[in-house]
């Protein structure tokens, strides 16, 4: 058996990456999945921080991939979730520290050991971002319904679906996946965000979650929980709902809040002037 | 040339000697090019040129216009001189007494 990668990526910063990482992370492990969370944002390290672990980081990913640690040295299980693991990244070494061979080496380890491989991508299209993106299976791409942040997904989309080591071997594509977040009814009903329904049409991909702009994220953070922990919380429940939807277990369309389909209704007249604006930008 | 997957954005295909088929979207800042025609069976967000040898001939035709740029055998038109009423609308374009021409097609 070999575990699945799936990467979380996004082109922009800052647009729930890590979060998504840890939550949806945890989310499949607290189905009993056998989960590792990479962070690859080398030299920001936060994954550990979302979670609450960074006293514990002793020897880290790029440790492993230059070989001055084993994996069972550096991987950090979850206190709280126990098929949950971190894979956490350094503050210190060089970027260009992640070579081909040694994150392929620790990858493929990582696919015998766990079901699944969660890679949190750096912003960008540089290495980092192309090194996280290149063992995927399925990529999770983040998105906010804003101009800016759909462009850089699509982006990030051709990458997936050129440079990945199943486009260059010509394996069947990697699975494509849009996760809306920081999705904002007030922002969408007085048209400074675009409604779902015109995100998805304009990026072409699966839609597998939407994620409200929440709270619930900072308090989950400042207590090193994952956001899908407390399934009390609407993130909560919409980091879970994505999961058993990446499990094509939800038959039934995604909801989007009340307010938001009326704005949806309501935003038409908009929209043509938002895709005008978003054609010249 | 077929080509079954959304053109994104960066992103740049053509079909040297022959016609381009895209059975999918074309996002804005992506190009398509062909030396024949065009199709595009999605929306066209990005930038198409048909044509691109000289052929004044060649044709784009999309099931929904919704274009940045589009030129025939180096004749070119920016979206933005579109008419709000052919966004979004399948068309064709081509070339006809040294103009470009937009015609509607069965939807
Ligand atoms: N759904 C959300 N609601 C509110 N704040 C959020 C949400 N998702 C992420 N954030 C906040 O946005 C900031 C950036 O998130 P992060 O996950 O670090 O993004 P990235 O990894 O893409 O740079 C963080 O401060 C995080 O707490
Ligand atoms: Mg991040």
């Amino acid at each position: 058996m070999t575990g699945t990668v799936i990467t979380v990526t996004s082109g922009k910063g800052g647009v729930g990456k890590t979060t998504t990482s840890a939550a949806f992370g945890a989310a499949l492990a607290l189905r009993g999945k056998r989960v590792c969370l990479v962070d690859f944002d080398v030299g920001l390290r936060n994954l550990d921080l979302v979670l609450g672990i960074e006293k514990r980081v002793v020897f880290d990913f790029l440790h492993v991939v230059s070989g001055k640690a084993k994996l069972s040295q550096a991987l950090i299980r979850d206190k709280r979730i126990d098929t949950l693991y971190v894979l956490a990244t350094s503050q210190t070494h060089e970027k260009d520290a992640l070579t081909y061979e040694g994150v392929a080496s620790v990858i493929g380890q990582l696919q015998k050991e766990f079901d699944y491989v969660i890679c949190d991508s750096p912003a960008g299209i540089e290495h980092g971002a192309m090194m996280a993106l290149y063992h995927a299976d399925h990529a999770i791409v983040v998105c906010n319904p804003e101009i800016s942040s759909i462009r850089d997904a699509d982006r990030i989309l051709g990458f997936v679906s050129s440079k990945s080591k199943r486009a260059e071997e010509g394996r069947d594509p990697v699975r494509e996946h849009l996760l809306i977040t920081r999705y904002d009814d007030e922002r969408v009903r007085c048209g400074e965000m675009l409604p779902v329904a015109d995100v998805c049409d304009i990026l072409s991909a699966e839609l597998l979650g939407i994620i409200p702009e929440s709270r619930a994220v900072l308090n989950a953070s400042n207590t090193g929980l994952p956001a899908s922990f407390d399934a009390g919380t609407d993130v909560g429940r919409a980091y879970r709902d994505a999961a058993s939807r990446f499990f094509g277990e939800v038959p039934q369309p995604i909801t989007v809040p009340m307010a938001a389909q009326v704005a949806v209704l309501e935003s038409r007249p908009q929209r043509g002037f938002l895709r005008r604006l978003f054609r010249r930008s | 040339m077929i080509v079954n997957h959304p053109v994104r954005s960066g992103q740049k295909i053509y079909a040297a000697g022959s016609d381009l088929v895209i059975l999918s979207s074309v996002s804005t800042g992506a190009e398509v090019l062909a030396d024949g025609c065009i199709h595009v069976y999605g929306c066209l967000h990005g930038a198409a040129f048909a044509g691109v040898d000289g052929d004044q001939k060649a044709r784009i035709f999309v099931k929904s216009l919704d274009a940045e740029r589009v030129a025939i055998a180096g004749l070119y038109v920016n979206g933005l001189e579109f008419s709000e009423e052919w966004i979004g609308q399948p068309a064709q374009i081509l070339l006809a007494d040294g103009y470009l021409r937009m015609e509607r097609i069965a939807r």
